[in-house]
């Protein structure tokens, strides 16, 4: 059952390896897919979230947390302040610590981000995989991402003279 | 060491090539190269359609050139035009990495609009006269022929493209069906036909309009429209406003705009604002579905004038907005030389939601609402452009020829963009030559030539 805290309504997140997660209920609708329940009346008692284990839903849990907007006790908007730039840019550096992660943990952080449709984090969790895919060769792209190649060389060839101009 | 690092998960591949740049359609095509689940992928009608839903705007991919400048009469020597015309590249890109498609030879075909992800051309050359519908990310082509109703005596040929599925937001709808909008004008029956005179008292220009369907494969009925503003343009571009309001605008030297009507199948044919003229005349739509006409010159506040509706011919112009432009573009505050065609509005980009200027330091695109603005390209000084929009997603393989098959296409695209600097004081020579020599309203010999 949703609860309330110092004013502030929660609710219960609960993992399918049996672990429950309290999260307020602003910081849990970062999440679209939970919004989408909560404003459909489908979380009066505590959400399941299907997929996503302990560790990866608590550290999706710390990332909305740092992401959703900020009031403060009294009300006012931390904005008020704290420079907006100043704001965005503290952000930029606690994601790119977040994001410190490896490669296993980042596909889960991409498939729990795409579940639960929070864009912010599926845009950070994606950007090493589209860095490589803008800065490297097809080989590297293939080595790094390890991804098999199965194209016979003939068709690559023809992609490619048919397209000259994406190998420029 | 540690064990070969996981592949990702095929579920995630879409949700992580999404998020490439759109500005960056090579990314996307060397994704597609990656393997054949990813070219799967991006090729899917519905990643277009999640491009779309994630990104929003669609981004400028470059232009088409009409190059009517070229074909006027002289002073540009024939020798030199067909150098020029070799040398001015037909599509110029403007995004971040180069997108070039093979756009239909030049010899044969003349560019003429471009919306929805299609671009239609008009044949050349003393053979029949033809259009071609080409979409410029998948490649592929369809012949439409021309309206038996526009013969030999008819003129100043104006044609648009669009769409022609009910209800369409345009983000899939590639391959389906699509109209084609032509409208001519009738032979000036005077003998006295006089092209120095841009406009006397009593005489009346009757301009048709007949529609194709790619779906009957049919033109419609004719409809027409008198009017004693002069519609014959030279030069024009077309603006669609809602599903049904397609507007056609000549050059400023000529004092009208016709409106396309087509779920009444109607012409009209106003003026614009009075003063617009001397400072260009481009279309844009406004917010609340009506016309709007935009112009200026760099060194002067860009003007927007909104039509306030009336009863039918009743509706008046209403300066709306003037923009400073100054603060956003790297521009001296020397004076414009708009007979270059530097320094001035050049037109709304439909789809892109963006006003394109040109400056001496290139074009620029100009975000009106955030007033944002981006160079698209390192010269300014291109006449006549047709905005090429739309999300670039490769074709699935099997799927590169064209839907109807044409001769092979040796001035496909590809090398062109390198060769713009050279172009470039090649066709400056060029085009300045001709303006100063056509100022005044074309003749009959040389609008037939534009075809």
């Amino acid at each position: 059952m949703a609860t309330r805290e110092a004013g502030k309504k929660m609710i219960m997140l609960k993992s399918p390896d049996g672990m429950e997660f309290e999260v307020e209920e602003a910081v849990a609708m970062e999440s679209q897919t939970i919004r989408k329940m909560i404003e459909d009346d489908c979380a009066d008692t505590a959400i399941l979230i299907p997929n996503i284990n302990s560790k990866i839903l608590s550290r999706v849990i710390e990332y909305c947390n740092k992401h959703v907007p900020t009031t403060g006790a009294t009300g006012a908007a931390a904005s008020d302040t704290v420079a907006p730039a100043a704001l965005a840019e503290d952000l930029k550096i606690w994601d790119a610590e977040f994001i410190k992660v490896n490669r296993a943990t980042r596909f889960d952080l991409i498939q729990a981000a795409s579940y639960l449709n929070i864009k912010g984090l599926l845009d950070l969790t994606s950007q090493t995989t589209i860095d490589t895919i803008s800065d490297n060769s097809l080989e590297e792209i293939r080595s790094f991402l390890s991804t098999k190649n199965d194209y016979l060389p003939e068709e690559e060839q023809t992609i490619r003279r048919e397209n000259q101009w994406a190998f420029q | 060491m540690a064990a070969p690092p996981p592949a990702i998960p095929d579920d995630l591949v879409e949700e992580i090539l999404l998020r490439l740049p759109p500005d960056h359609p090579a990314f996307l095509l060397r994704a597609s190269i990656v393997c054949k689940d990813w070219a799967g992928i991006v090729s899917r009608p519905p990643f277009r359609r999640r491009l779309h839903d994630l990104h929003r705007t669609p981004p400028l991919l470059g232009f088409l050139r009409r190059l009517h400048e070229l074909h006027r009469t002289p002073p540009v020597p024939g020798f030199l035009r067909c150098l020029v015309r070799g040398l001015v590249p037909h599509f110029i890109p403007t995004t971040a990495s180069s997108f070039s498609p093979a756009v239909p030879d030049w010899h044969s075909w003349r560019a003429q609009d471009c919306r929805h992800g299609r671009a239609l051309f008009i044949s050349t050359g003393e053979g029949t006269l033809e259009l071609l519908l080409w979409e410029p990310t998948t490649g592929a082509q369809q012949r439409v022929p021309m309206p038996a109703a526009f013969g030999s005596r008819n003129y100043f040929p104006m044609a648009a493209v669009l769409c022609a599925a009910d209800g369409c937001d345009h983000r899939d709808c590639l391959g389906g069906p699509f109209r084609v909008v032509f409208s001519f004008s009738d032979d000036p029956d005077e003998e006295d036909f006089d092209p120095e005179e841009e406009e006397e008292e009593e005489e009346e220009w009757v301009r048709s309009l007949t529609v194709y369907s790619s779906e009957t494969g049919t033109w419609g009925e004719l409809t027409s429209v008198l009017s004693k503003f002069q519609i014959n343009y030279q030069q024009y571009s077309s603006l669609l406003v809602g599903s049904s309001l397609l507007y056609f605008r000549g050059t400023p030297e000529y004092k009208s705009i016709t409106e396309y009507d087509m779920a009444r199948h109607t012409l009209t044919v106003f003026e614009p604002p009075g003063d617009c003229s001397e400072v260009g005349c481009n279309l844009m739509p406004m917010e609340d579905g009506g016309l709007g006409v935009i112009g200026g010159l760099f060194d002067q506040h860009v003007k927007l004038w909104t039509r306030e509706a009336g009863d039918g011919t009743d509706a008046r112009w209403v300066l709306s907005r003037e923009i400073c432009l100054d603060n956003l573009l790297p521009i001296s505050s020397a004076p414009s030389d708009a007979r270059r065609g530097v320094g001035r509005v050049v037109r709304f980009v439909e789809g892109a939601d963006v006003i394109l200027v040109s400056t001496d330091a290139g074009l620029f695109t100009v975000e009106l609402q955030s007033e944002h603005a981006r160079k698209v390209c390192n010269y300014g000084g291109f006449d006549d452009l047709i905005p090429v929009v739309g999300f670039y997603t490769p074709v699935p393989r099997g799927e590169h020829q064209n839907l109807l098959a044409l001769k092979p296409n040796k001035e496909a695209g590809g090398e062109e963009e390198k060769t713009v600097d050279q172009a470039q004081l090649l066709f400056d020579k060029g085009s300045n030559a001709i303006k100063e020599g056509t100022l005044s309203t074309p003749s009959k010999a040389s609008a037939m030539a534009t075809i």
